[in-house]
């Protein structure tokens, strides 16, 4: 869930990254700065209020290796304002921004069995037809399932599982 | 029990036949935080205000905040089994009770799930728990009573059907009882009635039912009890539930009565559940839509007109007083929304009136219309005749010698208090009202001390059952005194006061009695 700062920050960056045409480069740097503060050890280092904030920043800064300038100054930024466990808000709200601007909806389909690329493309064309935009499919495998398929888009779920259907059946029978 | 396998088999089989599941389409979100049986819900973009839902293992909730990306609803019932990131799914539903003929006799929790030991309740429809009032349009004037069988409350402060009238009064001064006297008075006389118990103990509804089943009065009653143990959000729901309920009769074109045993405690139910919904806290820290929470559920109590079928939701909620205090916040608010109220006061009760009520400051706006005739005859002075001796009482403790009009009121007023005492589960009939009433207000009493008031009337009406026959039934059958019927009640009171002793008094036959043998020898 996307905090009042997490959205400004993403907000101002997407604004950034769109006026450079850098939409792709930010996203990834994004990734990338999320990947580092997610280690435990890292995160326990930079939350460090004991140590001074410009020391802090310093293992960032000294560190070129890590990121380029523009992913060094926001790392930078976030440690300063002490925000680093924003990142990885900031990178889910940058990433609704660059879909909603590009027109692209991102959707979950839950299926027992792994999908064949035959039909993950059946899945994408019919929710693209459906919904008129760009689709992006992220398959998982949930054997809990047990058949059918399961879609998930936005807040939106269509579920045709055979859980669901017995779900329904138990329902229906423990009703009477 | 002789269910067989084989049956049980072949119904689910029957079942499973015309089973036809549908795709689940909905919106989902998750959940971000939950405690106090609130739930912080991320994402349902889409969910209604008021909407019901659906949590996993078949729990249930409320949406009751709005907000940008996220909802926050209560939970109704327990929530110790959910998570953080537990999926919540929206139904495009309200919430719905069980409604019907079904639901008599039994004790249920606000959700229509049976708490006593009866088995399952077979209903077959539901109504929404939160439904606007009937319009104007619908409605029709209050214009029949509700008999409640306690002489004070008929005669002074008579309830119409489709009132509200509301009960206040301190802890232990008998606000139940007047409830309790009330359903019990309702015996055979088409009226359902529903009790709901919001923030009681559990053995407190558990006596309720208990005095209900001794005096038979659950044959056609509904107790929808939210007890002191149940979440906030059930002791909140509670009375638009039983409301609901009772709606179901009304639109069937019968009769019902609702009893909210009391709403300062779905006020405090509802106060705890808008501050952990982080809702701005106004005056005793109650929300700001509290008055609303209020009015909304008593204006569902109507009189319905011929064509919408002529029933009737009487509302009967109750009110507790802190000292005698009903300035307070929600006793103003529900005393401004009632149509009258029937004020209880401890120092009565325990000066041994009881009912304690005090008929300085209760009234009725409405039910005045709905008094039976009968009652309005004999009824009209007796207000009057109180008042001033209330006033005069309250002079007279400095005063020693007083004139004889004076003492005349003084001691007029006081048998009359003493006519009005009742034991509690003992409603009185019309008749029986009428007729130790008329005594009472006519000065037949001034002359009995006040200390033998009680034994004269119990001694009076069994006179009249015995040697006075077909008298009260006449009464309570016309609903109005004629000439014939005030000289049998001047020749029975006469002579029952010669029995007991009074001066000035002698037996005289009963004019029907002498009426009845000349009619049956000219036959």
């Amino acid at each position: 869930m996307a905090t009042a700062a997490a959205k400004r920050y993403a907000r101002a960056v997407f604004e950034l990254a769109q006026q450079d045409g850098q939409l792709e480069q930010w996203a990834r740097r994004l990734e990338r700065i999320r990947e580092l503060f997610a280690d435990p050890h890292v995160a326990a280092v930079l939350n460090n209020p004991t140590i001074a904030t410009d020391r802090r920043e310093a293992f960032v800064a000294d560190a070129p290796h890590l990121f380029d300038e523009e992913a060094t100054n926001l790392a930078r930024l976030l440690i300063e304002s002490g925000r680093i466990d924003e990142a990885p808000a900031i990178e889910d709200e940058f990433q609704r921004l660059a879909d909603e601007a590009a027109g692209r909806v991102r959707a979950t389909v839950t299926t027992a069995i792994e999908l064949s690329a035959h039909d993950r493309q059946r899945v994408t064309e019919q929710l693209s037809t459906q919904l008129k935009k760009e689709v992006r499919l992220t398959v998982v495998v949930d054997p809990r399932v047990i058949g059918g398929l399961r879609l998930q888009y936005g807040d939106h779920v269509a579920d045709a599982t055979v859980a669901a259907r017995l779900e329904q059946l138990r329902r229906r029978l423990a009703s009477t | 029990m002789g269910i067989s396998t084989k049956e049980i088999s072949e119904v689910i089989k029957e079942r499973l036949k015309d089973f036809d599941a549908s795709l689940v389409s909905a919106d989902v979100g998750r959940i971000v935080a939950v405690g106090d049986g609130i739930a912080q819900i991320y994402g349902l973009q889409n969910a209604m205000a008021g909407e019901l839902l659906e949590f996993p293992h078949e729990t249930y909730g409320l949406a009751l905040n709005l907000e940008e990306d996220q909802v926050r609803s209560v939970i109704l019932g327990e929530f110790g089994h959910l998570h953080e990131g537990d999926e919540v799914r929206t139904t495009g539903r309200l919430l719905e009770v069980p409604v019907g003929d079904e639901l008599l006799g039994r004790i249920v929790n606000p959700l229509g799930v049976p708490l006593d030991d009866k088995g399952p309740i077979k209903t077959t429809r539901t109504l929404p728990v939160e439904k606007i009032a009937p319009g104007v349009i619908t409605r029709k004037r209050v214009d029949s009573p509700v008999q409640t069988g306690i002489k004070a409350i008929d005669a002074m402060i008579p309830i119409g059907r489709g009132q509200r009238e509301l009960i206040i009064g301190d802890r232990f001064t008998g606000k139940t009882t007047v409830l309790l006297d009330t359903i019990i008075n309702q015996k055979g006389k088409d009226l359902y009635c529903i009790y709901v118990a919001i923030g009681q103990n559990a053995a407190s509804v558990a006596r309720v039912a208990a005095t209900l089943e001794e005096n038979g009065a659950m044959d056609y009653t509904i107790i929808v009890a939210a007890s002191a143990a149940d979440p906030a959000s059930l002791q909140y729901i509670a009375p638009y539930a039983g409301c609901a309920m009772g709606e179901y009769f009304m639109e069937k074109g019968k009769e019902a009565l609702c009893c909210y045993d009391d709403l300062t405690k779905q006020a405090w139910a509802y106060r705890q559940l808008s501050a952990t919904l982080r809702r701005p806290p106004g005056r005793e820290a109650y929300p700001g839509d509290v008055f609303y929470l209020h009015s909304r559920l008593l204006e569902r109590a109507a009189k319905l007109n011929q064509a919408h079928g002529g029933g009737s939701l009487t509302a009967l909620p109750v009110i507790e007083t802190q000292a005698n205090d009903v300035s307070a916040f929600i006793p103003t608010n529900v005393i401004s929304i009632t149509d009258g109220q029937i004020y209880l006061q401890s120092d009565l009760f325990n000066a041994g009136q009881r009912p304690a009520l005090n008929v300085g400051i209760s009234v009725s706006r409405v039910g005045g219309d709905a008094q039976t005739k009968a009652m309005r005859q004999v009824a009209g002075k007796l207000r009057l005749d109180l008042a001033q001796y209330r006033e005069l009482a309250a002079f007279a403790q400095f005063a020693s010698d007083l004139d004889t009009a004076t003492r005349n009121q003084l001691e007029r007023g006081a048998r009359l208090t003493e006519l009005l005492k009742q034991d509690k589960y003992q409603p009185v009939p019309l008749g029986e009202q009428v007729a130790a009433l008329y005594a009472g207000t006519q000065g037949h009493l001034d002359k009995v001390a006040v200390n033998r008031v009680i034994e004269w009337t119990g001694g009076f009406i069994r006179f009249l059952k015995s040697d006075r026959q077909g008298l009260l039934e006449a009464i309570d059958k016309q609903q109005a005194l004629d000439d014939s019927l005030f000289a049998r009640l001047n020749a029975a009171i006469s002579t029952f006061n010669h029995q007991f002793g009074i001066e000035g008094y002698e037996d005289q036959p009963d004019p029907a009695a002498q009426a009845a043998p000349a009619a049956s020898k000219k036959a």
